[in-house]
């Protein structure tokens, strides 16, 4: 895929927390400094409290790549990296059992004055998508696996594990 | 009120970047830390600057780490919007009085999700950070890396309309909340208050700080900041950019008529800093920077202070006798120029922006809580400075930063480790002497090797 159709036809999320990434994020922006606009940015208080379902469903629901931009081992919140660390883990563990390609999801730190750092990770991404396309929806999942799709789990609703 | 009674083996008074390394430095040791700070956010005037000299390095990405470490660590106990109230000696070491002041936000509800400061309908301006640069919220997070991130309310301009009770997730606001006093036994303290700027309006010459357009050296920090108050460098009275910026240096150091004889030391460098930020950020302005002597003492800075002519930033010496304002409020420096023969001529340069290189002079007192005398600069005397340099005359009581002179940043975290390891080996000698208390020998939770 050129740049167009990855801009056209893919999301990347990315999950900015508000101590780290999202002040990088806002930077940028006040910087007047552009990046595609297939990006969307939600601004999350710590990256810890999302779970493997979180990500599986994300990329079910038409995510196709997703960059967790947390400020590591800065963050105010004691446990948050190496929690969050061990959650990417776990969902790249699943996305194997899914057949998904682990590039789509990336674990980035980013602090309140990253910049360059934001826009490479965004840039990154775009080319990702432009190297492995789309995620090729629904989801090839095992009959056994636990992770159901959405609409035969009845409810939206996440709950922890 | 409430009391407590908890045993530490060392006290620290102040959360800057000294504070926190010599607390980082106990703590690693296995030595159980009590820090506090009377800020409602640990980092000190460090978390406020841009660059650090003469790497350029990123400050906020040096201090953020040192706050998340602090205030992570087991061995510390971080109490934030706190004050040493009373100290006096037992046979364990220190009894320490500690007021905590309310923050009317319980502090283990509040999570820092900032629904009450997005929920605020009003606004104060922002002298803590942002010398009022820009504004924040009645109930507020103090900025976005404050440690602890807990949301703290001004309860002298709240209206108490509530708005934040509903937005709030969790409940943690508490209009009620008292003052709790607090008592710990601390067998040593080490002090690290740190210090303030000469005031921007003690020179009268320099116009006394009426003039909008003539800030000081930490405002222009906040200028070059990213997380500053207009993302750029603008100048204060109309928004403009400026094309022409004067450094004035010496503008709060030796000088007999502020009663700051001494050489406050950083103020040659972080104007240099600046200016070569300023190059980058504005590169199409002017920059002079009036000096007496440029004092570059440190490793790297004489290649610093190379580059940064190299670079064509405008050096000039002289002393400047004057600061007027024109009609479009741009400053007039009334410079006396003194050329590399010696030859001197009076003139008169217009810029639109001119920063003062103030000073620095101690934050605080600690002669008498703490019984450390003083030296003739204001800042804790020393005795044995050579030898001893963290060692003060009262036993058990140590001094780090800029608490015992005007110091950088390099200088601060040395010593740091200066006073903690003498703190340490206090300790240590007091424990041989069997004055260790069995709950604190408990408590030591350092494996050696």
């Amino acid at each position: 895929m050129n740049r167009d159709e990855v801009i056209k036809n893919t999301k990347i999320l990315i999950l900015a927390t508000l101590s780290g990434g999202y002040r990088g994020a806002d930077m940028t922006g006040q910087g007047h400094l552009e990046y595609p606009p297939n990006t969307y940015i939600l601004p999350v208080m710590t990256s810890a409290i999302f779970t493997p379902k979180f990500y599986i469903d994300a990329f079910e629901k038409g995510f196709d790549a997703i960059t967790v931009m947390y400020s590591g081992t800065d963050s105010p919140y004691k446990g948050e990296s190496e929690r969050t660390a061990e959650i990417i883990n776990e969902t790249y563990e699943k996305m194997r059992e899914l057949n998904l390609d682990l590039r789509r999801l990336r674990l980035a730190a980013i602090c309140t004055v990253c910049v360059r750092p934001f826009l490479e990770e965004v840039e990154r991404a775009e080319k990702l998508l432009e190297e492995i396309g789309p995620l090729p929806r629904p989801l090839a999942r095992p009959k056994e696996s636990i992770y159901q799709p959405i609409e035969e789990r009845g409810d939206a609703t996440y709950v922890n594990e | 009120m409430s009391t407590n009674n908890s045993h530490v083996d060392a006290l620290v008074v102040g959360g800057g970047i000294s504070g926190m390394q010599a607390a980082l430095d106990l703590a690693d040791q296995g030595y159980k830390v009590l820090l506090v700070e009377r800020k409602s956010s640990i980092g000190g005037k460090m978390i406020d600057l841009s660059k650090v000299f003469p790497t350029l390095d990123c400050c906020s990405c040096i201090t953020t780490p040192k706050m998340s470490a602090t205030a992570h660590h087991d061995n510390i106990t971080l109490m934030t919007y706190s004050e040493v109230e009373a100290i006096s000696r037992n046979e364990d070491g220190f009894t320490v009085k500690i007021l905590k002041k309310p923050r009317y936000v319980i502090e283990d509800s509040c999570t820092g999700c900032r629904s009450c400061e997005l929920a605020c309908p009003l606004e104060v301006p922002d002298d803590e950070h942002e010398f009022g640069r820009t504004s924040h919220r009645i109930i507020y997070v103090p900025f976005s890396t404050a440690v602890p991130q807990k949301a703290v309310l001004d309860i002298d301009h709240c209206l108490f309309c509530g708005k934040c009770m509903q937005a709030c997730p969790s409940d943690a606001i508490d209009f009620t909340q008292q003052p709790e006093h607090l008592e710990y036994t601390a067998r040593s303290i080490v002090l690290a208050t740190g210090f303030e700027t000469t005031p921007l309006d003690a020179k009268k010459e320099y116009g006394a700080g009426q003039f909008r357009n003539v800030i000081s050296g930490m405002m222009m920090e906040r200028l070059l900041a990213p997380t500053g108050p207009y993302g750029r460098v603008l100048r204060p009275s109309d928004g403009k950019m400026p094309a022409s910026i004067a450094y004035v240096q010496c503008a709060g150091s030796r000088d007999q008529t502020l009663g700051v004889p001494y050489c406050s030391r950083v103020c040659c460098m972080y104007a240099i800093k600046q200016a070569m930020l300023l190059s980058g950020a504005l590169p199409m302005a002017e920059i002079t920077i009036y000096y007496m002597d440029i004092r570059t003492f440190g490793k790297g800075y004489e290649q610093f202070y190379q580059n940064a002519k190299a670079m064509g930033i405008e050096f000039l010496k002289g002393k400047v006798a004057k600061i007027r304002e024109d009609e479009n409020q741009n400053p007039i420096v009334r410079v006396e120029l003194i050329d590399e023969y010696g030859k001197t001529r009076v003139t008169e340069r217009q810029h639109d922006l001119v920063v003062l290189s103030v000073g620095m002079v101690p934050g605080y007192n600690p002669q008498g809580m703490y019984g450390v005398p003083i030296a003739e600069d204001g800042f804790v005397q020393l005795p044995d400075y050579n030898v001893f340099p963290a060692v003060t005359s009262q036993e058990g009581i140590f001094v780090t930063g800029t608490a015992a002179g005007p110091m950088d940043i390099v200088d601060s975290i040395m010593m740091a480790g200066a006073a903690a390891a003498s703190a340490a080996a206090y300790l240590e000698s007091k424990q041989k002497n069997g004055n260790r208390t069995p709950q604190n020998q408990s408590e030591r939770s350092v494996e050696y090797a």
